[in-house]
């Protein structure tokens, strides 16, 4: 099993359901293959670099998979037919993906990303209470405030006597 | 006429170092046009190594990144003179 991207760019035309079901499909197609889908991004319309069927502007999306390498061929047959393709390409990211491991992996990256969140969260509820102490030691210490820009000037003073 | 005396070198502006391998976490991607961009010009070439200090490995990925940034509309081919 090899590691994918198919990045396909649809006329920004299309309406969101047409986009979606052709999302749909292009995963369906995938799994149909026995590919493993990672990830689905979507975009959103940008603005393109170059005019592309005279339009300025396209509609990326990007999947991410793990299948074999047969699968490539049928997706590329299939977005070269879809009018609403405007462009695509894939790009294979890495030879011999374990997909066993690869879930073991993500399981255990979502497992530790909760722990994270976990972890966050109880910091937070203390630090609101700690720079509250700290404001009003501050504020009690205005009045001496200005005391403290005098101190650096007189140790300086100090080491160039010293010199 | 001392044409062909190199008299006065063009100030160049260039960077020694390979910016990819200054910061590791710097990675190169196709679909990043934003970091892309630093390595074109503003009619669109890719900047030669001699100018962006790039190592040859990584100059290499970078024009891999660049012409399929460019495949997919990310980037331009050619930026036309109006």
């Amino acid at each position: 099993m090899r590691r994918y991207e198919a990045l396909i760019v649809l006329d920004p035309d299309t309406s969101d359901d047409d986009v979606k079901a052709l999302t749909e499909r292009y995963s369906g197609t995938i799994k149909d293959h026995s590919g493993e889908i990672i990830k689905i991004e979507d975009w959103g319309t940008k603005k393109l670099a170059y005019l592309v069927r005279k339009k300025d502007k396209g509609r990326y999306i990007l999947f991410d998979f793990v299948s074999g390498p047969e699968l490539i061929n049928e997706l590329e047959r299939q977005f070269k037919i879809t009018e609403d393709v405007m462009k695509y390409l894939s790009v294979k990211l890495d030879d011999e993906v374990d997909l066993d491991a690869f879930k073991a992996k993500a399981q255990k990256e979502a497992v530790e990303a909760e722990a994270k969140v976990a972890a966050v969260e109880q910091p937070t509820t203390e630090e609101i209470e700690a720079p509250k102490d700290e404001v009003a030691a501050e504020e009690q210490n205005g009045a001496n405030a200005e005391d403290v820009p005098e101190t650096p000037i007189a140790l300086s003073s100090t080491e160039e006597e010293g010199e | 006429m001392s044409n062909n005396r190199p008299q006065k070198r063009r100030p160049f502006p260039r960077s020694k170092v390979c910016r990819f391998c200054a910061d590791s976490g710097l990675r190169m991607d196709y679909k990043d046009p934003g970091l892309l961009r630093i390595f074109i010009t503003e009619r669109g070439k890719i900047v030669p190594r001699r100018i962006s200090g790039n190592c040859a490995k990584h100059q290499r990925q970078l024009t891999t990144a660049i012409k399929r940034a460019r495949n997919i509309a990310l980037l331009p081919f050619t930026v036309p003179r109006r």
